[in-house]
């Protein structure tokens, strides 16, 4: 489910040229533009969460080393926020380290804590972010985090948080249970302040502390790699009227066709 | 449009139509060759309103579970409706079972209820029956959530738990329904997942099957759905 990444050996650039078919030509790039163009006539999910999963699968399929499946990962996380973008989606969340995730194999852990320390800033700085004015936001639990990568979480939220256009929320160190519990003791603090009473707690405050406050509410929800759990993400904000998908397919492999056709049948629902 | 393309999704469940079995020993060639079985089933009620043959459904859909080594069978209908028709429902299995399972000598015990009936399964009474049928609706989701912080609330302020020891498990141990742990499997018998209100909390690793084709109630979907969960295999985050 991890999506972070890789200091950028010159090796990567090519495995994901090689394995990778959506890196767009000119031409295919204008055909997708169009195909978009098309859908956005039709309703638009406000927001879209993604459960980025089979990155390490991906890797192990194609015979490369695992962090070069969280590099492809990470890659396919900047393709498909820009095509949600485009399509004029205003939230885009998604699901990159799991509080759970913890328990891999120290190297992979490090490796992973790592890119995210270099990406987080690439990603602030990239084109995507800043055409589509994109505030990006970490969503989770930072205690689990060391202090190096916590001061670069901050300075990356830092560079966009005056982008009010759109939202990118990347929960990293992050449950959905966690969450709930942290909204439930922001509740219970607040009591304890004498800010509300106890007749004031209801759904729509518990809402509004959890770390996705202010953001629409969930339309889609898309998991990768054919598992068919939530797997700790979102439960609150999926609970109703969210198209949950299960995609037969690695996270790297996700593709704009397969995102279109989560859009149209979207929209022959609704 | 929208018909055309439901058509042609239907194509494919031409070919898959299973018999819907009349009689328990019809079952036992599908259940052979499950390497698991959920503990906890747990099924979104497969229709808006509420009539016999629907209950009929569920009395089948019971004994299908039982067959199968099901221990609880959760059954989501968010509006609550079909908590108003326990007693019923729970004639209807009387019924179905009897007709159905006919070479046991003696009947499995199969009790009906729901998380603020009078008879909640607690204790004892949780492991005289065979099966427990688990009423459940919207009001068991995000409202529960909402009592437990309230209760919370009051026990810190009269400092009957510390505020450092609010924390997941304490929030699950209130959570419970019923003192019933997760779902391991819920089946949708619907062409979408839309959750439609499903308590949250309750299904943070629990497998979610449907099959986008088949739109109804069926065993063929039931059989599938206990086939995919079979093959699942869960990482915990590693």
């Amino acid at each position: 489910m991890s999506t972070v990444t890789h200091d950028s050996k010159t090796t990567d650039k090519e495995v994901f040229d090689s394995t990778i078919p959506s890196s767009p030509n000119s031409l295919s790039k204008h055909f997708h533009e169009f195909l978009i163009k098309i859908l956005r006539y039709g309703k638009i999910p406000r927001h879209i969460g993604f459960i980025m999963d089979g990155n390490r699968r991906f890797a192990r399929k194609i015979n490369v080393q695992t962090t070069e499946g969280h590099y492809m990962g990470f890659l396919k996380m900047e393709e498909v926020l820009d095509i949600c973008l485009q399509l004029g989606v205003k939230v885009v969340t998604v699901y990159a380290f799991s509080i759970e995730n913890f328990k891999r194999p120290k190297e992979e852990v490090d490796a992973l804590m790592h890119l995210a320390k270099t990406k987080l800033i690439e990603l602030c700085q990239s084109q995507t972010v800043k055409k589509y004015g994109v505030c990006v936001r970490i969503l989770g639990n930072m205690s689990y985090v060391s202090q190096d990568l916590r001061e670069v979480i901050e300075e990356a939220v830092e560079m966009t948080k005056d982008n009010n256009r759109s939202i990118l929320n990347v929960c990293f160190s992050y449950t959905s249970r966690d969450e709930i519990t942290n909204s439930v003791k922001t509740i219970v603090k607040m009591v304890e302040n004498k800010q509300i009473q106890v007749e004031d707690i209801d759904e729509n405050l518990i809402e509004k502390c959890l770390f996705t406050h202010g953001c629409p509410p969930l339309e889609i929800l898309i998991r990768t790699s054919g598992e068919i759990r939530l797997s700790d993400f979102l439960l609150w904000q999926c609970h109703q009227d969210c198209h949950i998908h299960f995609e037969n397919c690695y996270w790297p492999e996700f593709s704009i066709w397969k995102m279109l056709q989560i859009i149209l049948e979207y929209q022959l629902a609704n | 449009m929208l018909s055309l393309y439901k058509l042609y999704l239907s194509i494919p469940s031409l070919f898959l139509r299973k018999r819907t079995p009349t009689c328990a020993s019809e079952l036992s060639g599908d259940i052979k060759y499950l390497d698991k079985i959920p503990k906890h089933l747990a099924v979104m009620f497969w229709s808006d309103d509420i009539q016999e043959e629907r209950l009929i459904e569920a009395a089948q859909l019971c004994c299908w579970a039982w067959c199968f080594g099901v221990k609880i069978l959760s059954i989501y209908e968010p509006e609550g409706h079909l908590k108003e028709y326990t007693q019923l429902l729970q004639s209807h299995i009387n019924i179905v079972s009897r007709k159905f399972i006919t070479l046991e000598k003696i009947l499995p015990t199969i009790r009906v209820t729901s998380p603020n009936s009078v008879s909640s399964p607690v204790g004892h009474e949780t492991n005289q029956s065979d099966l427990i049928v688990n009423l459940i609706s919207r009001s068991d989701g995000r409202a529960r959530i909402v009592e437990a912080t309230k209760s919370l609330t009051k026990d810190v302020l009269q400092e009957k738990i510390k505020y450092e020891n609010v924390n997941i498990q304490e929030l699950d141990r209130r959570l419970r329904i019923s003192q019933i742990p997760e779902p391991q499997l819920l089946i949708l018998f619907s062409s979408i997942i839309d959750l439609n209100g499903f308590p949250p909390w309750h299904i943070h690793l629990t497998e979610i099957f449907h099959v986008p084709i088949n739109q109804k109630f069926s065993y063929s979907v039931f059989l599938q759905g206990l086939r995919k969960y079979s093959k699942c295999n869960q990482r915990f985050g590693k």
